[in-house]
C-alpha cells in the first residue's frame, strides 16, 4: 500500500457515493415541503375562522345597510311632510276662493264686497304658488334616495290632488264639502304613509338611541300634521254648511286638541337636543301668541275670537308656525341621522374590525407558518447541507440550529465529524509521511477508532518496512554485500560524476585499479570463507588508506578501484598507490569468524594501475586505462604499481580498434559459432551443446575468444554479441531438430544448446526480449535453451538475478559456469536461480587431491539442491571416471569432442564414447582438440 | 375705524403671545383653549347681509381665517335659540334681527361684550338710536348694527299722477308732515282709481305708526301701557286705514306681489328694506316708484345686528371680520343689492348710496332715508313687544274680517296685558 493508495481509497469511495447520491436526492424531492405540511395544518382553523368572520361581517354589513336605509327613509319622510304641509296650505285658499265665488256666501262669511274683490283678484296667485310648491315638494320626495320606497304614495297623492284641484277649479257652485273631504283623504294618505315608513325605520333593528330619535321624529310628524291643518279646519268649520259643518267643527277641535297636547308635552321626547328645540319652539313669542289665540277660539267656540274674514290674513302666521315645526322636524331628522350614522359607523367599524381581525389572523397564521417553516427549513437545510458535505468527504462543522431534535442530530453529526477529523489527521499524517504524528494521535473511542488506529499502525508498519526494504535494496544495488563498498555500477556512477565535477572546476580525476596478487591461492588453500574475510579486511585497509573525498569501490572478485578527485599531481597518486600496496601486503589473520579454532595468517599483495583523467576521459575509458596499467603491473612482477602511459595507451588503442572491428564483424556476419557436445557420463549419449563464438579477423587471422570477448565486455557490444549468439544458436538447434541431425533422433532425448551470457547483458532488461525473440524466431522449446553465466554475475548486480528468475519461469534453463572459481559459497546454492552447475575445468585438470575433494563436495551439494552437474574440460578417461564416480551427470571436453562447426557436428557419430568399466578409458573422439579457452 | 388692520395685527400678536404662554404653562382646557382658531362660522338669513359683501370680506380674510357661512332657512331666532339651548352648533358670528334683539338683550351671557374688543371706539360711526338698541342696561354692547329700517312712503308716481296728485318726492314729502296728509292722498287715490288701495294691510300702518312712538306696549318700568299713549295712537291710525277702506287686507307674499303688479296697490309705507320686497314682487313696475317722507315722521322698523356668541372660537378675529363686513364699502353693497340701509352713517355719502336708482325712476332715495335715519326717535323696545304686537295685529285682522273695532281694541288690550302679566 503506497501513499497514493491511501489517497485513492477515499476518492474511489466518494466516486461511488456520488453516483448514488442523485438517485437518493431524487427520491427526497418527491416529498412535500415542510411549509406545505404546516400550511395544511393551519387550513382548517383558517377556514373555520374565515367562515365565522364571514357570518359576522355579513351581519355587520346588513346592520350598516339597514342604518343607511333608515337614514334615507327618514329624509324622504321629512320631505314628504314638507309636501304634506304644502298640500294642507292649499286647503284654506281653495275653500276661500270657493266661498268668495258666491257673493252671498262671501258676505255671510264676513267678506265685504271690496275685500272680496281684492281677495278674488290676488288669492288665485297665492293658491297657484302653493300648488306649485306642493308639486315641487312631491317631486323632491321622488328624487330623494329613500323616495322609491314611497313611490306608491306619491302616485296616489298626485292623482288625488289632480282630482281635487280640478274639482275646486271647476265652474259652477263649488262643492266645498267634497273638496274638504278629498283633501282630508289626501292628508290621511300622507299620514299613514309617513307613519308606516317611520315604523319601518324603527323596526329596522337599530340602536336604542336611533330608535329613540326615530320616535321623537314620529312625535314631530304628529305635531306637524296637527299644526298645518288647524287653520283650514277652523275655516272649514265656519264655511261648510250642515251637516258637514258639525263634523268640520269636531275636526277643528280635534286638530287643535292634538296640537296643543303634543306641543305642550316635550317630556315624551327622548333626545336632549330635540327637547331643547321643542321647548324653544313652544316658547317662541309669535307662535305662542298665535297658538294662544287659536286656543281661545277652541275653548270658546260660541264666541268668534277670530273672525272668519280674519282667517286668510292669519294664514301666513300658520305657515310661519309650520316652518317652525319644520325646523323641529329638521332637528329630529338630524338627531336620527346622527344616531343611525353612529349605528352605521359602528357596523362598518365592526365589519372592518372583523375583516382586520380575520386578515390579521390569516396574516399572522401565514407568518407563523412561514416563520416556523423557515426556521425548520433553514435548520434542516443546514443539517442536510452539512450531511451532504460530510457524505462527500468534506469534514465541515454542522452548526446546531432549529428545534431540539435537529440540534441533537447536528450535535451528533458534529461529534462524528470531530471523530472523522481525527481519522483524517491520522490519514493526513500518513500521507505526508509524518508517521510519528499518525501513531501519536489519540485513537477515536469506539470500534471504528480501534480499527482505524490498528489500520494506521498497519500502514505505518508496512510503510516503514517498505522504506527499510527500499533503502536496503538501494544499498544492495549500489554496494557490495561482502565488503560494504560501492559495487561496480555504483563505482562507475561515482566516477562519471567525479569526472563531470572535475571538468567543471578545471581539475582532474585520478583512478587507481587494485588487483590482489595471490588471492586465488588463499581462496584455494583456506576456502572461500577465508577469502571473504580477506577481502573484507582489504576493503577496510583501502578505506583507511585513502583521503577524505576519495572513494573505494569493488569491481568484483579481487579487483578494487580508488577514485581520487581534484588531483593534478601524479606524485600524489603514486604515494597513494604505494600506501595501498603496503597496507594490503600486511598479513591478515583469517578464521576469526569461526571462533578462533582455525585462525590462520595469510597474505596477499596488490598490483596497482594508476591513471589520470584528461578532458576527453569517460569513466569506462579511465577504468580501462587503470585496468591496463594494473595488468602491466601484474605482468611485470606483482606487488607494484604502473602508471598508464603511452605504451599502455597504445595497447588500449589496439583494444579499441579491436572493438571497432568486432562491431563491424558482428554487423557483417563474420562471426561463427562452434558447438562443443555435452555427453551423459553414464551412457555416453549426447545431451547438448555449448555454443562458442569464433572470429577470424580479416588480415589478422583468428582472434582468441577471451581477447575479443574481453573487448566486447568493455561496452554494450557484449550484449549485441550475446543477442547474436542467442539467435544463431537457437536457429541452428532448431534446424537440427527439424532435420533430425546432430543428435536429434526419434528415440533420443533432445539435445540442449548452452549460450554464454555476460553479466552486463544479463543485467540489461533487453536480455528478456533477446531471449524471447530468439525462441520465437526459432520456434525452439525454451527447455532446450541453457543460459550459462558465471557466479560473479549474480553477486555483482541484483537485476541479473531478477532477469534470470524471469527467464527460468519461462522454462529456459540456467547453468552456473566455471563454478568453484568465484566466491559463491556452496551454502548459497539453495537460493541460486540455476538448474545446472558446471564445475570449473581447473578442478578437473588439477592433480591436487584437495581439488578433487572440492569437486566431489560441489557435486554432492548440487545434488542436494536438485542441480545437475556438468564437468568441464574432461580430457582423459581418468578424469571421466573420477567425475562419474562423484555422481556428476554430464561432461564436456576434448575427450569427447572439441568445439566444432555445425557441419562437423552433424557428422559426429554417436555415442561419443564407449562406457568402459576400466578406470582408464580410451578417448572416444577420433580427433584430439586443442586446449580451449572459456569465453569468460 | 376701518377694521383697523393695525389693531387686528396687534390683537393677533397678543393672541399668539398668550397662546405661546399658555402652551408653556399647564394644560388649560378652559373656555379660552380654542382661542386662536382660524375657523369661524357665520349665520345669517336670506337678505340679512349682502352675499357679495360676505364673499368679498371672507376673501380678504383668506389665510387669516376660514369662514364657513350658513344662510339659515326658516325661523332664525328659533334656530339660534335652539343652538344656545342645546349648546350645539353655536355659530362664532351670527346675525340677529332687530325685532329679536330685545329678547337676546336679556340673555347677555350668551354673547360677548363687543366693548371688550374695541367696539366703543367705533360706536360713533353708527346711527345712534340703532346702536343703542344693542346696548344692555349695564352698558354691554351685544351687537354692531348692520342696517336700519327708516320708514318712508313708497308710491307709484304713475298712478299718483293719474289721480292728479303730485309726484315729485319733495312735494309728496311736503304732504306727509302728518298722517292726515297721507289719508288725504289715499282717499283721493281711491276715488280717482276705484278698486285700488293705498296700503297692503292695516298691520303695516300699525307698525309704521308704532315705530314713531317713544313708548309702545311696555314702559321702561315693565308696566303695560298698551292701552294708552303711543300704542293707542298707532291703533287709531291703523283702524282708520280700515274704516277708510284704503287697506287691501293682503297678508301673503304672492297676493302682495300680484296686487303690486296689477296696480291694486298705489303705494306702501314701511322701512327702507321693504324696497327689496317691492322690487322682487313687481319687477315690471320698475321706474314707476318713488320714495317720500314717512307720514307723521320717520321711525325705524327692523335692521339687524351682527353679534359674537359667548362660545366664539376667536373673538378678536371675529370682531375684525365683522368690522370689515360692516365697512362703508360693504354697507354700500348691501344697500345696492339688498336694500339694506346702512347703519354706518359715514356710508351715506358714498356714490353707491347717492346715485340715482333705476327702480325709483332715477331718484336717489338716500335723500329721503338719510335724513330719516338721522332723526329716528329713540324707542324703548321691550322684549315682550313682539308678542304683544301679535295680539294687536290679530285684532286688526279681525276688524278687517268684520269685528267690532271697540271689541277688538278691548281684546287686544286684554291679550297684551295678559302677556305682561304672564311675563312678570
Amino acid at each position: 500500500l503506497s501513499a497514493d493508495d491511501v489517497m485513492w481509497a477515499p476518492a474511489v469511495s466518494t466516486l461511488s457515493r456520488r453516483r448514488r447520491l442523485p438517485r437518493s436526492r431524487g427520491r427526497s424531492q418527491r416529498g412535500i415541503p415542510i411549509w406545505l405540511a404546516l400550511a395544511a395544518l393551519m387550513l382548517f382553523p383558517l377556514v373555520a375562522a374565515g367562515t365565522m368572520a364571514g357570518v359576522s361581517i355579513d351581519s355587520a354589513s346588513r346592520s350598516a345597510d339597514e342604518a343607511l336605509r333608515a337614514e334615507q327613509l327618514v329624509n324622504a319622510v321629512e320631505l314628504l311632510d314638507s309636501a304634506r304641509r304644502s298640500v294642507d296650505a292649499e286647503v284654506l285658499p281653495t275653500m276661500l276662493l270657493g266661498v268668495l265665488g258666491n257673493a252671498a256666501d262671501a258676505k255671510a262669511a264676513g267678506f265685504s264686497p271690496p275685500r272680496r274683490e281684492v281677495l278674488r283678484s290676488t288669492e288665485p296667485a297665492n293658491l297657484d304658488r302653493i300648488r306649485t310648491e306642493s308639486d315641487q315638494a312631491l317631486d323632491a320626495v321622488e328624487a330623494a334616495p329613500g323616495g322609491p320606497g314611497l313611490h306608491g304614495v306619491l302616485v296616489q297623492v298626485r292623482a288625488a290632488l289632480l282630482a281635487v284641484r280640478a274639482l275646486a277649479d271647476g265652474t259652477g257652485p263649488s262643492p266645498l264639502q267634497e273638496v274638504a273631504d278629498q283633501y282630508a283623504t289626501i292628508a290621511g294618505t300622507f299620514s299613514s304613509a309617513q307613519r308606516s315608513a317611520n315604523a319601518e325605520a324603527i323596526s329596522a333593528g337599530l340602536s336604542q338611541r336611533s330608535v329613540a330619535a326615530l320616535q321623537d321624529f314620529d312625535h314631530g310628524l304628529a305635531l306637524s300634521e296637527a299644526a298645518s291643518s288647524q287653520l283650514a279646519a277652523l275655516f272649514a268649520s265656519r264655511v261648510l254648511p250642515e251637516p258637514g259643518g258639525s263634523k268640520a267643527q269636531q275636526d277643528w277641535v280635534a286638530t287643535w286638541g292634538t296640537y296643543t297636547q303634543l306641543a305642550g308635552n316635550s317630556d315624551e321626547l327622548s333626545t336632549t337636543g330635540m327637547r331643547a328645540a321643542w321647548t324653544t319652539f313652544q316658547s317662541g313669542d309669535q307662535i305662542a301668541t298665535f297658538s294662544g289665540i287659536l286656543e281661545r277660539q277652541a275653548l270658546d267656540p260660541r264666541e268668534e275670537v277670530l273672525e272668519t274674514g280674519a282667517l286668510p290674513g292669519l294664514a301666513w302666521r300658520s305657515v310661519q308656525r309650520d316652518e317652525s315645526v319644520a325646523v323641529l322636524l329638521e332637528y329630529a331628522v338630524s338627531a336620527v341621522t346622527t344616531a343611525v350614522r353612529v349605528d352605521r359607523a359602528r357596523a362598518v367599524d365592526r365589519e372592518r374590525l372583523m375583516v382586520e381581525i380575520c386578515l390579521a389572523f390569516g396574516v399572522l397564521s401565514l407568518l407563523d407558518v412561514g416563520l416556523v417553516a423557515r426556521w425548520l427549513t433553514v435548520s434542516m437545510r443546514s443539517l442536510a447541507a452539512g450531511a451532504q458535505q460530510i457524505s462527500q468527504g468534506h469534514l465541515v462543522d454542522v452548526p446546531p440550529r432549529g428545534p431540539l431534535e435537529l440540534r441533537t442530530a447536528a450535535a451528533a453529526l458534529s461529534s462524528a465529524v470531530a471523530g472523522l477529523r481525527r481519522v483524517q489527521e491520522q490519514a493526513q499524517a500518513v500521507v505526508t509521511g509524518d508517521l510519528e504524528t499518525a501513531l501519536r494521535q489519540q485513537p477515536l473511542p469506539g470500534p471504528l477508532g480501534e480499527v482505524v488506529h490498528a489500520s494506521v499502525e498497519q500502514i505505518v508498519g508496512a510503510f516503514r518496512a517498505r522504506e527499510a526494504l527500499q533503502d536496503e535494496l538501494a544499498h544492495q544495488a549500489s554496494h557490495d554485500a561482502l565488503t560494504g563498498l560501492p559495487n561496480r555500477a555504483e563505482t562507475m556512477r561515482h566516477l562519471g560524476a567525479a569526472l563531470l565535477r572535475s571538468r567543471l572546476v578545471g581539475r582532474q580525476v585520478g583512478l587507481l585499479f587494485i588487483d590482489l596478487d595471490g588471492f586465488k591461492a588463499v581462496n584455494d588453500a583456506h576456502g572461500h570463507a577465508a577469502g571473504d574475510e580477506l577481502l573484507g579486511e582489504v576493503a577496510r585497509r583501502l578505506s583507511a588508506a585513502i583521503r577524505g573525498g576519495d572513494a573505494v569501490g569493488r569491481l568484483g572478485g579481487d579487483e578494487f578501484v580508488v577514485t581520487v578527485e581534484n588531483t593534478d599531481v601524479v606524485a600524489d597518486l603514486v604515494r597513494l598507490a604505494e600506501r595501498i600496496i603496503a597496507a594490503v601486503s600486511v598479513p591478515v589473520r583469517v578464521g576469526l569468524d569461526t571462533g578462533g579454532d582455525d585462525v590462520k595468517q595469510v597474505s596477499v599483495g596488490a598490483s596497482v594501475g594508476v591513471t589520470v583523467s584528461s578532458d576527453l576521459s569517460t569513466a569506462d575509458a579511465l577504468l580501462a586505462e587503470a585496468d591496463t596499467a594494473a595488468y602491466r603491473a601484474k605482468r611485470l612482477g606483482r606487488g607494484r604499481f604502473e602508471i598508464f602511459d603511452d605504451v599502455l595507451r597504445a595497447e588500449l588503442a589496439e583494444q579499441a580498434d579491436l572493438a571497432v572491428d568486432l562491431r563491424q564483424a558482428l554487423d557483417a556476419g563474420e562471426l561463427r559459432l562452434h558447438y562443443q557436445p555435452v555427453v551423459d557420463v553414464r551412457t555416453g549419449d549426447l545431451v547438448g551443446y555449448e555454443a562458442l563464438a569464433r572470429w577470424t579477423r580479416p588480415g589478422t587471422g583468428p582472434v582468441r575468444p577471451d581477447v575479443f570477448i574481453a573487448v566486447a565486455e568493455a561496452s554494450t557490444l557484449v550484449s549485441d554479441l550475446g543477442q547474436w549468439v542467442l539467435l544463431e544458436a537457437t536457429s541452428q538447434l532448431a534446424y537440427w531438430r527439424q532435420e533430425h541431425l546432430a543428435g536429434f533422433g526419434p528415440d533420443q532425448a533432445e539435445p540442449t544448446v548452452a549460450v554464454n551470457l555476460s553479466g552486463r547483458h544479463l543485467a540489461d532488461p533487453r536480455v528478456l526480449d533477446d531471449v524471447s525473440a530468439a525462441l520465437t524466431a526459432s520456434g525452439l522449446p525454451p527447455e532446450l535453451l541453457v543460459l550459462e553465466i558465471t557466479e560473479t554475475v549474480l553477486t555483482n548486480d541484483p537485476r541479473a538475478s531478477l532477469h534470470l528468475q524471469e527467464l527460468r519461469s519461462q522454462g529456459v534453463r540456467v547453468a552456473i559456469d566455471d563454478f568453484g572459481t568465484g566466491y559463491t559459497s556452496i551454502g548459497a546454492l539453495s537460493t541460486t536461480p540455476a538448474d545446472i552447475l558446471k564445475i570449473d575445468r581447473s578442478f578437473i585438470a588439477s592433480d591436487d587431491p584437495g581439488h578433487h575433494q572440492l569437486a566431489t563436495l560441489i557435486t554432492r551439494a548440487a545434488h542436494t539442491f536438485s542441480l545437475r552437474v556438468v564437468a568441464e574440460g574432461i580430457e582423459t578417461p581418468e578424469q571421466l571416471a573420477r567425475v562419474r564416480a562423484d555422481g556428476c551427470e554430464e561432461a564436456q571436453g576434448y575427450l569427447f569432442s572439441r568445439p566444432l562447426p555445425p557441419t562437423e557436428v552433424e557428422e559426429l557419430t554417436h555415442p561419443l564414447f564407449l562406457i568402459e568399466t576400466t578406470a582408464d578409458p580410451e578417448p572416444a573422439a577420433h580427433k584430439r582438440p586443442a586446449p580451449e579457452w572459456s569465453p569468460s | 375705524m376701518n377694521p383697523t388692520r393695525r389693531s387686528f395685527l396687534v390683537g393677533a400678536g397678543l393672541l399668539g403671545l398668550s397662546g405661546g404662554l399658555s402652551a408653556c404653562g399647564a394644560s388649560d382646557s378652559g373656555p379660552g383653549s380654542s382661542a386662536g382658531s382660524k375657523d369661524l362660522s357665520l349665520w345669517y338669513w336670506d337678505g340679512g347681509l349682502s352675499p357679495q359683501a360676505v364673499k368679498d370680506t371672507s376673501a380678504t380674510f383668506s389665510g387669516r381665517a376660514k369662514i364657513t357661512t350658513t344662510v339659515v332657512p326658516g325661523d332664525f331666532k328659533q334656530r339660534l335659540k335652539t343652538a344656545f339651548t342645546s349648546r350645539q352648533d353655536i355659530p362664532d358670528i351670527t346675525g340677529i334681527k332687530g325685532e329679536d334683539m330685545p329678547v337676546f338683550l336679556t340673555e347677555t351671557g350668551s354673547f360677548l361684550d363687543l366693548n371688550t374688543l374695541g367696539a366703543r371706539t367705533i360706536a360713533d360711526s353708527f346711527a345712534t338710536a340703532k346702536y343703542a338698541q344693542a346696548t344692555t342696561a349695564d352698558g354691554q354692547q351685544i351687537g354692531l348694527p348692520i342696517d336700519l329700517g327708516p320708514t318712508a312712503l313708497f308710491f307709484r308716481a304713475d298712478l299718483w299722477k293719474k289721480a292728479g296728485l303730485p309726484v315729485a318726492p319733495g312735494a309728496v314729502s311736503a304732504l306727509m308732515t302728518d298722517w292726515d296728509g297721507w289719508f288725504d292722498t289715499a282717499r283721493r287715490l281711491k276715488k280717482a282709481l276705484p278698486g285700488t288701495f293705498a296700503i297692503r294691510n292695516s298691520g303695516d300702518v300699525f307698525g309704521v305708526a308704532l315705530a314713531q312712538q317713544h313708548e309702545t306696549f311696555v314702559a321702561r318700568d315693565g308696566s303695560f301701557i298698551g292701552d294708552q299713549g303711543g300704542a293707542k295712537k298707532a291703533w287709531k291710525i291703523a283702524l282708520r286705514s280700515i274704516t277708510d277702506g284704503i287697506q287691501a287686507g293682503i297678508y301673503n307674499g304672492s297676493a302682495f306681489s300680484e296686487a303690486l303688479t296689477s296696480g291694486q296697490l298705489t303705494g306702501h309705507i314701511g322701512p327702507a328694506w321693504n324696497g327689496l320686497d317691492i322690487e322682487a314682487g313687481a319687477p315690471s313696475t320698475s321706474g314707476a316708484w318713488r320714495v317720500a317722507s314717512c307720514p307723521g315722521g320717520p321711525g325705524n322698523i327692523g335692521g339687524s345686528y351682527l353679534t359674537l356668541p359667548g362660545s366664539c372660537r376667536n373673538p378678536e378675529l371675529a370682531f375684525a371680520y365683522i368690522t370689515e363686513l360692516l365697512s362703508a364699502a360693504n354697507q354700500s353693497k348691501g344697500f345696492a343689492e339688498a336694500s339694506l340701509f346702512p347703519a354706518l352713517t359715514a356710508a351715506y355719502t358714498l356714490p353707491a348710496l347717492t346715485a340715482g336708482q333705476t327702480f325709483y325712476g332715477g331718484q336717489s332715495t338716500i335723500e329721503v332715508f338719510g335724513p330719516a335715519a338721522e332723526h329716528l326717535p329713540t324707542v324703548y323696545d321691550s322684549p315682550l313687544n313682539i308678542t304683544i304686537a301679535t295680539s294687536y295685529n290679530t285684532e286688526l285682522s279681525n276688524v278687517e274680517g268684520g269685528k267690532e273695532p271697540a271689541k277688538a281694541w278691548k281684546d287686544a288690550i286684554e291679550a297684551g296685558a295678559e302677556v305682561v302679566r304672564s311675563a312678570a
